[in-house]
């Protein structure tokens, strides 16, 4: 069960980096919303999770994060991407990329094709 | 490289205590606010976008406590939360803490302090450089007995002919007394006689000048001397410019050529020394001197010993009369020479001491074991609400940690204040024992304590948490009867009672060692004595008949100081250490030995043994006309009587004393003239020995020589009301007659308790340690007994409504306790039986296995432990049945 939610932090982080790459700064609510349009129900409750994540990507200074005025006239925290975290982005994404590659094939393979 | 910065972060975030909670809880309203926006535009009502928007954001306090652990360093965290949590518990139950801290404090404190005192003695290495390499040389005989004394002679052979030391020196048995004149004054010191090299031996030269060499042991060398640190502070001011300078001991002037490091002492004090003149003598039969050497480097003492006995072989074809077939030879170490009879004792304060801490230890336990049981439901209530194992175990070992941390903290002082006052009661005195003080390694031992007793206390809650079963515990009325649960606790209070009892014997053994020592009739009256020593130059004591002068007009002096009724002196006092002499009774065919025994030799001036109230058996005592130009007489003990001469009467006997004791000690043959009572002068706890009283105008010049040298005089005067009235007056007439002070001025009470001081730390000691555990012991039953009280007060209830009569339930509450008490008392004999006879060594008259001592023991703690059983059993008998019923 923990090793399941590692999983999900895992991704939940990849998603904010890549959503912050795409869509430039965002605050905590315009991130959850985008995650959940897109991802459907991995974010659609605890949303709050979110927020632990963006810390600890912030300790790690992939992004970084000001306040600025929100649409509804309320101060709210704005998250932007880094330069590392663009890097960092990448690099996820190359190995994301390579582990999915090699599980599709693993539960492509059959019987006959290891003989 | 990420992680090294997150762990920056973190460590920046817990070192500023940069609090973030601020920043979540902003960003969580504006998140709440934007979706309850978003779902009003949705079509929801106020009330339910809000619900909604809630639920969707999720449990904030896991989200907070995720952030939390994403903010600071959280393992650290907890354990400060952990410590500052069991802070709180521990001052919400101060009655607990305070019992438990003083508890420990005193176990840790006593064994901190017998550790001090053992390591002092036994471990710390003697202040002189690489000492394993350093020797004593014994005699040794085939019965296993040891002597280590030896005559200058061999001493001086051995070091000539040896192989296997690179050093080795001879010095006196004993420091024997000097005065040091300074112009009008006159200062008694303690003066070492020593051999060439002696300073090199111990590898100790003096810090400014030099050592002893061998132009300066030569008979008519010029007086040379080396001060001890102490004198050259106190007596000369600290003068740096010391090298040279002449000093006058009596009427003899020496030069000063050397002073000894600070740190130079053996195991008797002294202040200075000189030069030993002894040259070697084909017929040198005294043994004056110790014999210490140091090995050459890697030599085994086996080797050292070896190459000794190879010394004495060669002995024989140089000095055929020096040479005995039983004697053999053996190096031992110096350290363990010095020690050697303070082991059994230490050894078994050591044991006790542990003992000590072993109920301390059993009466925390049982004292957790309570509070356990207690705080069941609290613990409960925390699993419950998803605290893990492991979290609430951590919690109980932190309170565990704390307090057995602040026990050993508290034990530290304890023994930086105890051993101070311990160190000045024992007698021990040793070189190494001077600096030894409450330090790193007495607080490395606290650390090892406090880290054994933390592990031993977790086991209580280990078990707690591993056992709790939360649908029991959260009963409500589950903690009510709990019979079995606390087996554990009786089987803690049944071990106190037993390990209380094993002390306990051993306190009454060596407390009625102790009263059976200075309550032995020691042969000589104690009361109204006044004693002091007091050496004489060596042109007064230059021969007998001159001694024998200064002496009886010293005497007369005395005497007509008002207050004194009589007054005598003899060359040492009873239970003080005095020499052994061979001699022969004229007229019995001798043995092979070519005598007809040994012992002890005491050249005394009339009115000694009146003076002593030691009583005349037979013929007459000595008389003032007993002088050098006089017959030779002697006055012998019973002893003496009883051994040697058995039926016969020894009056108007002949003896003759020290036959091969070589030239100028050779006595005149003796007329025994009168048998006296016995005397215990080796000490209280010895048989009285066999003892030869002769005349002191009468001994042989060279001896009168070497035993002023060496001892000195001591006297006694009995005295009509308290000694030191009179002293004013006795110490102006040693001043007129013979320019000496007094040393070592005492009364005979004071001698007396000298002389059984080892027995008296022994009993000091132990009987503390049994005081303690039988405090500690009743503590530990007493709290069972409350807390079993507590525990079955429904049951009480029940029986009181039933019909039970008060007393019944005081009883059974009593009997209750008597069985534990019981149980314990029948374990503690069975070991304290079997242990007892390690006791044996320190006993004086009184058995190990003395049965009134194990009754007493047994009484003393069945009474203690009933009365701790008291309280609960009236507290168990005022119950009153409807409240205890009705009190869930």
């Amino acid at each position: 069960m923990k090793q399941k939610k590692d999983v999900q932090q895992g991704t939940l982080a990849l998603m904010v980096l890549k959503t912050l790459d795409v869509l430039g700064p965002l605050h905590g609510y315009g991130i959850a919303r985008r995650i959940e349009q897109i991802s459907g129900d991995l974010l659609a409750v605890n949303q709050g999770t979110l927020y632990p994540v963006l810390l600890r990507l912030e300790q790690e200074d992939a992004i970084a994060s000001e306040w600025g005025p929100s649409a509804n006239n309320r101060r709210a925290r704005f998250y932007r991407l880094t330069h590392t975290g663009h890097k960092m982005l990448q690099a996820e994404k190359r190995d994301w990329e390579q582990t999915a590659g090699i599980i599709a094939r693993f539960f492509e393979v059959r019987a006959e094709d290891l003989a | 490289m990420r992680a090294l910065k997150r762990l920056l972060a973190r460590l920046l975030n817990f070192a500023t205590r940069r609090n973030l909670d601020e920043r979540l809880r902003e960003e969580m309203d504006q998140h709440l606010e934007c979706q309850t926006q978003d779902n009003l535009h949705a079509g929801m009502n106020p009330a339910e976008a809000r619900r909604q928007a809630i639920l969707k954001l999720g449990a904030v306090e896991a989200i907070r406590e995720q952030y939390h652990a994403e903010e600071g360093l959280p393992s650290l965290e907890n354990v400060l939360q952990d410590v500052q949590y069991a802070v709180r518990i521990l001052r919400k139950s101060p009655g607990f803490s305070i019992a438990a801290v003083l508890t420990l404090a005193l176990g840790v404190g006593a064994n901190l302090i017998v550790f001090l005192v053992l390591y002092g003695v036994l471990f710390k290495p003697l202040p002189f450089p690489k000492p394993q390499q350093l020797t004593r040389i014994e005699r040794s005989y085939s019965d296993g007995t040891t002597v280590p004394a030896y005559s200058g002679t061999k001493a001086l052979f051995f070091q000539r002919v040896n192989r296997a030391f690179s050093s080795m020196a001879a010095y006196d048995y004993i420091p024997s007394h000097a005065n040091l004149v300074q112009g009008d004054n006159v200062v008694p010191i303690s003066v070492l006689r020593v051999t060439s090299g002696f300073f090199r031996t111990f590898e100790m030269q003096p810090t400014i000048g030099r050592d002893f060499t061998a132009d300066d042991m030569a008979p008519n060398a010029a007086g040379v001397i080396v001060l001890s640190d102490g004198v050259w502070r106190d007596r000369f001011n600290s003068d740096p410019n010391i090298l040279g300078k002449g000093i006058t001991l009596g009427n003899r002037s020496y030069t000063i050529i050397g002073l000894a490091s600070p740190r130079f002492a053996l195991d008797a004090k002294s202040d200075a020394w000189i030069p030993l003149s002894i040259t070697e003598s084909p017929e040198d039969q005294s043994n004056n001197y110790n014999v210490a050497g140091r090995m050459k480097p890697g030599l085994s003492k086996a080797a050292a010993t070896a190459d000794l006995r190879r010394v004495l072989l060669e002995l024989k074809s140089t000095y055929p009369k020096l040479w005995d077939q039983s004697e053999g030879v053996q190096a031992i170490d110096l350290h363990d020479s010095f020690t050697g009879d303070l082991r059994p004792a230490l050894r078994i304060l050591m044991g006790a001491v542990g003992l000590v801490l072993l109920i301390v230890i059993a009466n925390i336990l049982s004292l957790l074991l309570t509070r356990a049981v207690a705080r069941r439901r609290e613990v409960s209530v925390r699993i419950a609400l998803g605290a893990s194992g492991w979290r609430v175990l951590r919690q109980l070992l932190a309170e565990n940690a704390l307090l057995s941390s602040a026990g050993a903290v508290a034990g530290v002082f304890v023994a930086a204040l105890g051993a101070p006052a311990l160190m000045h009661l024992s007698p021990i005195d040793l070189p190494q024992f001077a600096s030894l003080h409450v330090g790193g390694a007495t607080i490395g031992l606290a650390g090892v304590l406090n880290l054994i007793c933390c592990v031993i206390f977790s086991i209580v809650p280990m078990l707690e948490t591993r056992h709790t079963r939360l649908y029991e515990c959260l009963q409500l009325n589950s903690t009510r009867i709990a019979a079995g649960r606390h087996r554990a606790q009786r089987a803690l209070v049944v071990s106190e009672v037993a390990v209380s009892l094993v002390l306990l014997m051993g306190a009454i053994l060596l407390t009625t060692t102790f009263w059976r020592l200075v309550h032995t009739p020691p042969g000589f009256s104690t009361q109204n004595i006044l004693t002091f020593k007091n050496s004489f130059t060596d042109q007064q004591a230059a021969t007998s008949a001159a001694l024998g002068q200064h002496l009886n007009e010293l005497k007369a002096n005395i005497n007509g100081v008002p207050g004194v009724t009589s007054a005598g002196a003899a060359i040492t006092l009873p239970t003080q250490l005095s020499p052994d002499l061979p001699f022969d009774i004229i007229g019995r065919a001798s043995k092979p030995a070519d005598v007809s025994g040994n012992a002890k030799y005491i050249p005394i001036t009339a009115g000694f043994l009146e003076t002593l109230e030691i009583p005349l058996v037979e013929g007459r005592a000595f008389r003032d006309a007993d002088t050098s130009g006089s017959a030779p007489v002697l006055i012998v003990n019973q002893q003496f009587a009883r051994t040697f001469f058995r039926e016969e009467n020894p009056i108007g006997r002949h003896v003759l004393i020290g036959k091969f004791m070589g030239a100028g000690f050779e006595d005149p043959v003796r007329e025994v003239v009168g048998v006296v009572g016995d005397v215990r002068q080796d000490g209280l706890d010895q048989s009285a020995p066999g003892i030869m009283y002769l005349p002191a105008a009468q001994v042989p010049d060279l001896e009168t020589r070497a035993i002023n040298g060496l001892v000195g005089e001591s006297w006694v005067v009995r005295t009509r009301s308290s000694g030191m009235v009179v002293l004013p007056a006795i110490r102006r007439i040693f001043m007129e007659e013979v320019q000496a002070p007094l040393l070592s001025v005492q009364p005979m009470s004071q001698v007396i308790g000298t002389s059984v001081a080892q027995q008296r730390f022994n009993m000091i000691l132990l009987s503390g340690f049994g005081l303690i555990s039988l405090v500690l012991g009743a503590a530990g039953l007493y709290g069972v007994m409350s807390y079993t009280v507590a525990q079955q007060t429904r049951e009480i209830g029940v029986r009181m409504a039933l019909g039970a009569e008060r007393g019944d339930i005081a009883r059974r509450v009593l009997r209750d306790a008597g069985i534990l008490v019981g149980v314990g008392l029948a374990i503690g004999a069975v070991v304290a039986l079997a242990g007892a006879r390690i006791l044996n060594s320190l006993l004086f008259g009184v058995a190990p296995r003395d049965p009134l001592t194990l009754a007493t023991a047994c009484g003393l703690l069945l009474v203690t432990g009933l009365f701790a059983a008291l309280w609960p059993a009236r507290r168990a008998a005022r119950v009153v049945p409807m409240e205890a019923l009705r009190n869930e």
